[in-house]
């Protein structure tokens, strides 16, 4: 067995009524656990092959009609020279805006927003989670 | 003097779910079974992440013992308990939202961690923790030993993104451990496979590189239980 850090004695009378302070000073609730359920059971006519214990049918559904979804457009890379503070600043705001939002995202909103024709498609926060599943 | 011998308390936790808590709780047992310790795994989340794993992989979970906590139980009763039995390490994982059994927990814990993915969201519940813990602390006349662990870092990620995130980290009002944890398919699969990566086959690269940001973290958080018992009086060393 592998060494183990020398370690320190439990005041377990202490735990417990720091436990119980806290969580009455902090409104902490107790573990509630879910109860298993059953399915609930949905009373069938007696004529239906259900009410004489033959197998559940589901309805038969029309198959969902696809939606078309624009293509976004084509892209090149364009570099130029920014100060670092700016630089900084597209991280920065990328970070906080939400989590999985690309910096390229959050500079085509900043070109959006100072007045720059931006198709609606082009605008994706992080194009990497919304490409089709092969 | 007599020697005073307990096992290692490690709690996981943090108020928001799917963090990491249940698979960084898993796997890090599983890196202390392959250096010869036993661990015993509480699982107080209503899920039964861990109890379901342990009843579904009984065989390839070697050195771990997994146990479901019931509602109503005194868990600090049930750790005291533990302690005089048992040797090695008891892991508790908490469900992802404020409760007793998570108070509970860290009230005793050597260490708690609180995994966090890099995003706001997480960052800021593992900084609600923090003061939480603080609290807890204050109240129980001793700091507590938490730290985060950064999971999940994506090697696809935009560098851009991560340094912005690395950046905010620093002025963070917690501590994070130094070792980051990949988002790697060995973490994930252990709940497929029921292998942690170090039972799984280590001839796939992925497995061996996650067996190495785990042992990495292995030794930090050895190291941050010892750096905080040097700080706390009534201490005697475990026999190894």
């Amino acid at each position: 067995m592998a060494s183990q850090p020398p370690i320190r004695e439990i005041d377990w009378k202490k735990a417990a009524q720091a436990v119980q302070d806290v969580a009455t000073a902090q409104n902490v609730p107790t573990s509630v656990f879910p109860k298993p359920t059953e399915a609930p059971t949905v009373p069938h006519s007696e004529t239906s092959p259900e009410g004489q214990g033959g197998a559940t049918r589901l309805p038969k559904t029309a198959r969902p009609a696809k939606q078309s979804v624009p293509a976004p457009s084509p892209t090149k890379t364009f570099s130029c020279v920014l100060p670092v503070y700016l630089i900084e600043e597209i991280q920065s705001r990328t970070f906080h805006a939400r989590p999985h939002q690309t910096t390229n995202y959050t500079t085509l909103m900043a070109f959006k927003e100072a007045g720059f024709h931006v198709k609606a498609e082009d605008l994706v926060p992080d194009r990497r989670r919304s490409r089709p599943k092969a | 003097m007599s020697l005073h011998q307990r096992p290692i308390v490690i709690s996981f936790s943090s108020p928001k779910g799917g963090v990491g808590k249940s698979t960084t709780c898993a796997c890090l047992a599983g890196s202390l079974a392959a250096r010869g310790n036993k661990v015993h795994i509480l699982d107080t989340d209503t899920n039964r992440t861990l109890a379901d794993w342990a009843l579904d992989f009984p065989q390839d979970t070697t050195g771990i013992t997994v146990e479901a906590i019931s509602e109503g139980t005194n868990l600090l009763g049930h750790l005291r308990q533990l302690c005089s039995t048992l040797d090695g390490f008891i892991f508790v994982d908490v469900a992802g939202a404020w409760e007793t059994y998570a108070l509970a927990a860290a009230s005793v814990a050597d260490l708690v961690i609180s995994p966090a993915k890099l995003n706001v969201p997480d960052l800021k519940m593992a900084a609600k923790t923090r003061a939480f813990l603080d609290h807890l602390g204050t109240t129980l006349g001793r700091p507590i030993t938490h730290r985060v662990l950064i999971n999940e870092v994506s090697a696809l990620a935009s560098s851009h993104y991560q340094r912005g995130a690395f950046k905010s980290l620093e002025s963070a009002p917690f501590t994070a451990f130094n070792t980051l944890i990949g988002d790697r398919a060995p973490f994930a699969e252990i709940f497929s496979t029921g292998q942690t990566p170090h039972f799984a086959d280590q001839s796939r690269e992925p497995v061996r590189k996650a067996v190495a940001q785990l042992d990495e973290l292995t030794n930090e958080v050895l190291a941050t239980i010892d750096a905080a018992s040097q700080d706390i009086p009534m201490l005697t060393k475990v026999a190894a």
